[in-house]
This record gives structure tokens, C-alpha cells and sequence, in this order.
């Protein structure tokens, strides 16, 4: 089994929970509270390898709070993560703004080259059907736009209707996989280690250097 | 009748569950209740507030909500003395977070529309205490703190009313008293808090601290549980009854803010075999220690959370009686959190006997508020836990030579200061 990290990032509100429980228990909770710190949550999903065979992978999710105040403990989750889903609220021209933000100090502050970042338009529910269009104050097609200029994964998603949430974590995970699956096969080559597999050796370690409290 | 029952009290502290008992004579939990209300009842029309205090650290706290209300009301208003507060009208920058957060509160409240109406009252009660307090920061989590007393003191009956002055009272003493650290505009002077915990899980179990590197990480698995009093991990589902009421009986009984950290301290320290299991067990699933021990320690909280907990409730207990003995052990507070701080300042009782209770007026408050931002202003670009020290070891020295410091005048404390100045030239010659 691989295992991956993965971080949410983004705007309070734009739903970075909802995303979660939505790919984790595939349920929506209209009363989804407010995140204090970051919460932990872990998923696994199949990708395929080459040869048609199935790999299980797993995320370790940390889901982080989206106020401002909280912006300070951010390193301490996307330190060493191996993607990070940015998201803001296509009904939210604002949360756009915060998204790039937070692209701007992932590429400045995580080292990783491999680092996936993909960004994520959440509640396209609430401007489906001719009447709702007015609700959108982000453009698809501006949004796609950015991505592409920055080299980033994108889609639009609603964790509410489900639309395209458990697609957004297949993607990244087929993306890691094919990314660290030459790294693994050398290694594999090299310890002829079975099955369970250390992806993370080959990772600078930067925990548990943030010295507190001693 | 006060004496006697305060005497009892005090030999039993290590005995039944209840703590407060009447002498030997075994009574059940419904007899207990009513007579820990009757008792209630003669201190709160006696005003007296030592043996009330005492009593909202036992068994079961203060019992319902209309003792509850009551109990805090005269609790916190012998706390803590407004002056006649002015309104604003001028919209608090953190009105919209507010909003944000109250939309979502009260999710274990069945009936929606009564949620609807709770969630409306909790934001117009934030938003009005902000502008009447605009120098304070709202964060995500002090939503959770106000629908406790939401809880307490507002039911169908007298939602409607527009007297809920008695509530904006006890909020803000609450808020001014115990909270200050958190309503900074940044998270440090909540991170140096934090940081504690691992320095009181160290006092009793090093062996513990050090296989588990808990000095060498953040502790912000704990941020959620201190920030909010423990009330966003634990809401609240039977009205009277529920643990996290009896978890804010005792820290406003004990006006002490050092309670949430002690808590937290035994509960890594009750988990320890899981947490050493865990980690053992665990340690290829994780990238690193830090999430380990945040994702474990997650965890056993959710466990906690999911029915009537004695691991909890033991914890809340064992507290109880160490801050009845003098048995809170803490680290040398001073170089480690700011000397404005609410844990040495205006809700620092480490212990039931630590002197007379001081009452503090909306000036000092307000001082300390002041200085508390206007440190935090330099806190903040501090990167490593040494220059912390220093900044915090520098500023206390005049605090720790005259502990009322803050609450002279200026140009008292300015002559302190002349003073000082001399003698240690006179020392010099
Ligand atoms: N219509 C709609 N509402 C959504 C969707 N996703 C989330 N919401 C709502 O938006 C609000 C915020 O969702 P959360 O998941 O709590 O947002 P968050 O990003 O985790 O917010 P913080 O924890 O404050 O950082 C909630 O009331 C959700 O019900 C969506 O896809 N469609
Ligand atoms: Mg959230």
C-alpha cells in the first residue's frame, strides 16, 4: 500500500470540509461546524498501475481551518504533504483571491518539485439552471486560465450533489502514482522489500525540528 | 450549615465520586441533586461566593441551568466589575466570520427552526459584545465557548425577551477575564499556552515526554480543545447534565484558565499505553511523529465524545481535587507565557486556598488588554522559543518585583521604576 499526505487549504466557508466527509463517508451535512486547528481524517482509493493491476493508496488527510489566525499553523500540515487541494467557492469572488495566496506560499515554501496542487471550485450546485447563473461570481474558464498558467490540476466540484469530489482524489492519486512509481521501482529493485513500501525515505525530513517548549 | 458541609468536603476530597457528600450517609444521584440545589440556593441568597465556588467544583457542578445561571452570574460579577459600557454601533471587522461560524453552530439541536433561532441569537449576542469590546479579535472556536452559555442562559421561554443583559454580562466577564490570550489579532499568545502541556505532562511522566518526543513538537493537536474550553469536542446533549457544563462550573469556580491545560495534561497522561501502542503500531502509517500523535490523540477525543465518558469524567475529577489540595503542578509560568496573560494575571488560581479572590475593574482590564497587544506586536516576529524567553523573561522582571504593577497609575509605577533604578546604583557603589 502507498500511503500519501494531503493537505486542504483555502478560504473559511468554501467548503474544504464538506470536501472531505463528501470523499471519506460520502455524506453531506448541512451543518458541517467550523474547523478549529486542522482535523484528521484517513481514505484509500485503487489506482492503476501499467500492467493493469490495482495499487491501493491512502491518504492521510489533514483538513485545516480557514481563518486567517489559523494561517500560522499551515507549515506545520503541508510541510512535508504530498499534495494539497486549494479551494474556493465559485460564488465567492474573494475566495479566488485567498486560493492564489495560498498557491503562491505552497510554491515558495515547499521544496517538493513533485508537489501536486490542484484547485478546486467548490458549490457549483449553487449556480446550476438558468436561474442560478447570476450566483456565479467565478468563471470557470478564468480559474481553468490560472491553473494552467501555473502549472496546477483543476476542477469544479459540489461535496453538496457529490459532483466530481471522488474524481479530484482519483486524479491526484493517479498522479502521484505515476510520478513516485520510477522512484519506487528502483527502490523496490534495490531492498527487495514486498508490498509495504517507505515512499517517503527519499523526502527531506523536516519534522520534529520546529523545537518548542524544551 | 455552609461550615459543616465545607469541612466534610474537604475530608473527602480522595473519597466517593461525589466529593460532596453528606457526612457518611449514602444517597443517591436525585437525592444528591436536590440537595446540592437547596445548598445552592442558601449561598446564593447568602452571596457566598466562597462556598459556591467550592460547590461548582464538585460532583455534578451546579446541577440545571437555572442554578447555573444564577451560580455564574454571581460568581463572575464578584469577578469582574464593568464600568457603565458604551455601545457602538460601528461594525466589528470580525463580523463576518462570526456570521460564517454561527450558520453552522448548534448542529446537535434537533428542531430547525429552533437551531435557526439559536444560531441568530448566538451571532447578534458575538457581534454585540465585539462592538462593545472593539479591541478584541473574534476567532473560529469562541463561537463554540458563547453557545454554552447560550445553553445556559437562553431557553424558548425568554429567547424573545429583550433583557439578556444578565448573559452579555457573564460572556464578557468570561471573555475579558479568561480569554484575552486567544483575542489577540494572531494565534502566539494561544500557541505559548499550548505549549504548556507538554511541559506539565514532563513534571510527572519524562519517560513518557521523551519516547514519545512530545517537547520536540508542536502541540497543536491540542489547539481546539484549549481554545474552546474543551466545547467544540464536547457539545452538549442533555441540557443539565452534560460534562462540558461541569467543566465550565469548575473553571469559573476556580477562575482559573490553568484548567483546561492540567486537563489536557492528564488525559495524554491517561492515554499513555494507547499513545505508546498507537505510535508503535502506527509509526509507518505516518509521515512524521507530529501527525502521529495528532491523529492518535484525535482520536481517543472522539472516542470520548461519542457517550457519557468516565475517562472524562475522571480526569475532570482528579483535576478537581488537586486544585483543592494544591496539587496542580506547573512549570515556571513566567518566561514561558506573557505576563499580561489571563494564567497569571485574572484567572490564574492554581489552587482552591491561593489567597483572596481579587475583583478586577474595567480599567485594569483594559490595561492589561492594551499591553497584552501591544506585546503580542513583538511576540509575533519571534521566531524560536528562546527569544520568547527572553522577551518574556525581560518584560516580567518589573511585573514579578511589584505583581499588582498593573494595576497602579503611571506615574506610580513610573516612581517603581526610579526607584528600582537608584537602589541597584546604590548596590553598584
Ligand atoms: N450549496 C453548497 N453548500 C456547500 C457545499 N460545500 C459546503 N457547503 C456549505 O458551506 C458551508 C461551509 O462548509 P465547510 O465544509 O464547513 O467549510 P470549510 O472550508 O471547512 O470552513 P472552515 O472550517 O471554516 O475553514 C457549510 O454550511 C456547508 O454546508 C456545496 O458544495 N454546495
Ligand atoms: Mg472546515
Amino acid at each position: 500500500m502507498l500511503q500519501f499526505k494531503l493537505v486542504l487549504l483555502g478560504d473559511s466557508s468554501v467548503g474544504k470540509s464538506s470536501i472531505v466527509h463528501r470523499f471519506v463517508k460520502d455524506t453531506f451535512d448541512e451543518l458541517r461546524e467550523s474547523t478549529i486547528g486542522a482535523a484528521f481524517l484517513s481514505q484509500t482509493i485503487k489506482v492503476e498501475s501499467e500492467d493493469q493491476q490495482e495499487v491501493v493508496i491512502k491518504f492521510e488527510i489533514w483538513d485545516t481551518a480557514g481563518q486567517e489566525r489559523y494561517k500560522s499553523l499551515a507549515p506545520m500540515y503541508y510541510r512535508n504533504a504530498n499534495a494539497a487541494l486549494v479551494v474556493y467557492d465559485v460564488t465567492q469572488e474573494d475566495s479566488l483571491n485567498k486560493a492564489k495566496a495560498w498557491v503562491e506560499e505552497l510554491k515558495n515554501k515547499v521544496g517538493d518539485e513533485d508537489l501536486v496542487i490542484f484547485l478546486v471550485g467548490n458549490k457549483v450546485d449553487l449556480c446550476e439552471g438558468s436561474d442560478n447563473e447570476d450566483k456565479r461570481a467565478v468563471a470557470a474558464t478564468l480559474a481553468k486560465q490560472y491553473a494552467e498558467d501555473q502549472g496546477l490540476m483543476f476542477d469544479e466540484v459540489s461535496a453538496k450533489t457529490g459532483h466530481g469530489v471522488k474524481e479530484v482524489f482519483q486524479a491526484i492519486g493517479q498522479r502521484l502514482y505515476d510520478t513516485k512509481k520510477e522512484e519506487l521501482a528502483t527502490r523496490q529493485r534495490g531492498n527487495g522489500n514486498d508490498g509495504q513500501v517507505d515512499i517517503n525515505v527519499p523526502r527531506p525530513s523536516t519534522n520534529d525540528t520546529t523545537g518548542c517548549c524544551s | 450549615m455552609t461550615k459543616r458541609l465545607g469541612a466534610s468536603e474537604q475530608h473527602n476530597d480522595d473519597t466517593g465520586p461525589a466529593g460532596f457528600e453528606q457526612s457518611s450517609v449514602m444517597i443517591n444521584n436525585e437525592q444528591y441533586k436536590k440537595l446540592k440545589c437547596k445548598v445552592i440556593d442558601v449561598m446564593l441568597k447568602t452571596k457566598d461566593v466562597v462556598t459556591l465556588s467550592m460547590l461548582g467544583g464538585t460532583n455534578l457542578g451546579f446541577v440545571d441551568a437555572t442554578h447555573r445561571r444564577l451560580s455564574w452570574s454571581l460568581l463572575l460579577s464578584k469577578q469582574f466589575k464593568r464600568d457603565a459600557a458604551h455601545e457602538t454601533i460601528a461594525e466589528h471587522p470580525d463580523e463576518n466570520q462570526v456570521k460564517l461560524d454561527c450558520a453552522r453552530s448548534f448542529g446537535t439541536v434537533a428542531d430547525e427552526n429552533w437551531r435557526t433561532r439559536l444560531q441568530m441569537f448566538q451571532e447578534t449576542l458575538i457581534c454585540r459584545l465585539l462592538r462593545r469590546n472593539h479591541k478584541l479579535r473574534y476567532y473560529q472556536g469562541y463561537h463554540d465557548i458563547v453557545s454554552i452559555f447560550v445553553n445556559v442562559f437562553v431557553d424558548r421561554e425568554n429567547i424573545d425577551s429583550n433583557d439578556h443583559n444578565t448573559l452579555l454580562a457573564c460572556l464578557e466577564a468570561f471573555t475579558l477575564l479568561y480569554l484575552r490570550d486567544f483575542m489577540m489579532d494572531s494565534l502566539h499568545f494561544a500557541i505559548d499556552q499550548i505549549r504548556l502541556i507538554p511541559s506539565i505532562v514532563k513534571l510527572q511522566d519524562k519517560g513518557l515526554v521523551d519516547t514519545l518526543k512530545l517537547d520536540n513538537l508542536e502541540p497543536f493537536y491540542a489547539i481546539s480543545s484549549i481554545l474552546t474550553v474543551f466545547s467544540h469536542n464536547f457539545k452538549p446533549k442533555e441540557l443539565d447534565n452534560s460534562l462540558i457544563f461541569s467543566i465550565f462550573d469548575f473553571v469559573i469556580s476556580s477562575q482559573s484558565m490553568l484548567v483546561p491545560l492540567v486537563m489536557y495534561s492528564k488525559f495524554i497522561l491517561k492515554n499513555k499505553d494507547r499513545l505508546l501502542k498507537e505510535t508503535n503500531h502506527n509509526s509507518e502509517n505516518f509521515l512524521n511523529n507530529t501527525d502521529l500523535i495528532h491523529a492518535v490523540l484525535q482520536r481517543c477525543l472522539s472516542i470520548s465524545n461519542e457517550g457519557p465518558d468516565p475517562q472524562w469524567t475522571s480526569i475532570l475529577n482528579e483535576t478537581r481535587v488537586d486544585y483543592k489540595s494544591g496539587r496542580f503542578l506547573l512549570p515556571k509560568l513566567a518566561s514561558l507565557v506573557n505576563e499580561y496573560s489571563p494564567l497569571i494575571t485574572t484567572a490564574s488560581h492554581s489552587c482552591f486556598n491561593s489567597g483572596p479572590r481579587v475583583r478586577y475593574y474595567t480599567e485594569t482590564v483594559n490595561g492589561l488588554l492594551d499591553k497584552a497587544i501591544e506585546l503580542n506586536g513583538v511576540r509575533k516576529h519571534l521566531e524560536t522559543t528562546a527569544d520568547v524567553d527572553k522577551l518574556y523573561r525581560q518584560h516580567s522582571v518589573l511585573f514579578k518585583l511589584f505583581p499588582k504593577v498593573n494595576d497602579m497609575p503611571l506615574a506610580v509605577k513610573a516612581s517603581l521604576v526610579l526607584l528600582v533604578v537608584s537602589l541597584i546604583y546604590q548596590l553598584q557603589e
